[in-house]
């Protein structure tokens, strides 16, 4: 199973499609810490809690809409006609979207590292700041939910027709880039935890009482991601499990 | 390994597909499937190997049926379908080696991949990307991966679709070679190829079995109906109405320093035909002509 992973990997890694992902988000990870979180979020420093989850927020959508394009490619016509050779093989259609579903996984964390790394070094370099090791917990709140939740609908809606998959990715960029609070995009669809600064941070802002602004991911807002979380494994373990011989 | 079909039939949006196909196949053995397109050559290909399933009837492999077997079965089984994709990313050898990894092949891995990276001359393409290849070399992939795990099942339809000639040869005497010890399926429209390598035929049309049995039978049945006539000068019009209207067909025409020569089969042969003895090909026309007829009938 190991090397299936390699292959898989290999295959999205070592394409020309993947060079033009990761270099569009290197551009747009440049353009958001230096033009949006150089500043601060709402008066904070530039490497605070509330600027860095903000970075991660602005660079999610890229992600992700990235990802959903890599994932449409397990249910593209190379792929369709593909599978008649694999699924002359033993492996089960369960191990294979498992396969398939891991090497997203792993593309993901490596393609995530990208705007990571940039925005450390980043900080590094502009204000000397080195203390990542907090950030770590909001990456895991911010991103891995939206991932987990994306992966789970898009190989559900693939299964059922690719050009939903098509479908689903201007939906998710604009529910991600329009940031456009509750009255719009209501909670239950705000996958990218864009609420989170719409309404907490400003309710925390204006009643205020000390100079500095206490950061605190609500419990609102964790069961949300959690909730996402539990949405996506239920959509993966279905298209994993649904058989589709005619 | 036995392979049983019991009345098997398959439907598409109430179009039949397979109409009660009853087959038993026992290794070894080397048996081509011949019919026209859309006879349902590739639907029951597609069936034997369990990615599609009958609207009705078992496949039964080695005493258990297909559905709960098919572990058994695919551990077993070579493949190539009429159509398919590779993984164009990778090489040769990678697309061997991830095939192996699918196939469970631990053991002699490399030696296997040798093998059939050798046995499809594919020496020289060892470390290219598949996506630089030719066709005919991607075909050649195909069948590298269907012979990897040398399967006791090998089904391959349409394998010689874009080889050349000296390339089809070879390849058939590769599969016909790996029929000593085990089934080789072929489907393919070339009668030829099955004429020179299959002790069994199987005409499929519509979905149902014309003929199944040894070639010599089928080109025995067509005894009497082959002949030929030389048409002197330009009056060729009234063989080609006669053969318009479907009272024979024709298998082959030659311009001759007189006029034209034309092979035919039929039904009833007019006396005015020289009667000669048959070969596969025309046998099969036979068998189609024969099953038209019945059909109309």
């Amino acid at each position: 199973m190991i090397n299936l992973l390699r292959y898989e990997i290999k295959r999205i890694v070592w394409s020309k499609k993947y060079l033009y992902i990761v270099l569009l988000i290197v551009a747009s990870t440049y353009d958001s810490l230096t033009r949006l979180i150089i500043g601060g979020y709402m008066g904070t420093a530039p490497f605070s809690d509330w600027s860095y989850t903000l970075f991660l927020n602005l660079i999610s959508p890229l992600l992700m809409v990235s990802m959903i394009f890599i994932i449409s490619s397990t249910f593209n016509d190379k792929e369709m006609r593909a599978r008649s050779i694999i699924f002359s093989s033993p492996i089960t259609q369960t191990k294979y979207y498992i396969l398939k579903s891991f090497a997203v996984f792993v593309i993901f964390i490596l393609t995530s590292l990208v705007p990571i790394s940039m925005s450390f070094i980043y900080y590094k370099i502009m204000f000397g700041y080195g203390e990542f090791g907090s950030f770590i917990k909001f990456i895991f709140a911010f991103l891995f939910p939206t991932f987990i939740f994306l992966l789970g609908l898009s190989m559900l809606l693939g299964k059922i027709n690719v050009k939903l998959i098509y479908t689903l990715i201007p939906v998710v960029f604009l529910i991600g880039f329009l940031n456009l609070g509750g009255d719009i995009v209501p909670m239950w669809a705000d996958i990218f935890g864009n609420n989170f600064f719409d309404m907490y941070s400003l309710s925390m802002l204006i009643g205020r009482e000390m100079e500095i602004v206490p950061f605190k991911l609500p419990n609102a807002f964790i069961y949300t991601r959690l909730e996402l979380v539990l949405l996506g494994l239920i959509f993966l373990l279905y298209t994993c499990n649904k058989e589709e011989k005619e | 390994m036995e392979i049983k079909l019991e009345n098997i039939s398959k439907e598409y949006k109430n179009v039949k597909a397979l109409d009660n196909i009853n087959l038993a196949i026992n290794s070894p053995a080397m048996i081509g499937f011949v019919g026209p397109n859309g006879a349902g050559k590739s639907t029951l290909m597609k069936m034997l190997v369990g990615q599609l399933l009958p609207t009705s009837g078992n496949i039964i492999v080695d005493g258990v049926l297909l559905n709960k077997n098919e572990k058994h079965l695919k551990e077993r089984l070579g493949y190539l379908p009429q159509d398919f994709g590779l993984y164009e990313e990778l090489t040769v050898e990678e697309f061997l080696d991830y095939m192996a990894c699918l196939k469970g092949i631990n053991r002699s891995k490399r030696k296997s991949i040798d093998r059939a990276i050798s046995l499809t001359s594919l020496e020289e393409k060892r470390k290219f990307k598949i996506k630089t290849l030719s066709g005919g070399q991607k075909q050649r992939i195909g069948i590298a991966q269907a012979i990897l795990n040398n399967p006791e099942l090998l089904i391959v339809d349409e394998p010689t679709v874009g080889l050349d000639p000296e390339e089809r040869i070879k390849f058939r005497n590769l599969f016909s070679e790996g029929s000593k010890e085990k089934i080789v399926i072929l489907s393919t429209h070339i009668i030829e190829d099955v004429e020179s390598i299959c002790n069994s035929i199987i005409v499929l049309n519509k979905g149902k079995i014309l003929f199944a049995g040894e070639p010599s039978e089928l080109v025995k049945g067509a005894l009497d109906h082959v002949g030929t006539i030389e048409i002197v000068g330009n009056n060729r019009e009234e063989i080609l109405e006669s053969g318009m209207k479907g009272e024979f067909k024709i298998t082959s025409t030659v311009i001759t320093p007189h006029g034209t020569r034309y092979r035919v089969v039929s039904e009833s042969l007019p006396s005015s035909f020289e009667k000669i003895t048959p070969s596969l090909e025309d046998a099969y026309v036979y068998c189609m002509l024969k099953g038209e007829v019945e059909n109309a009938g």
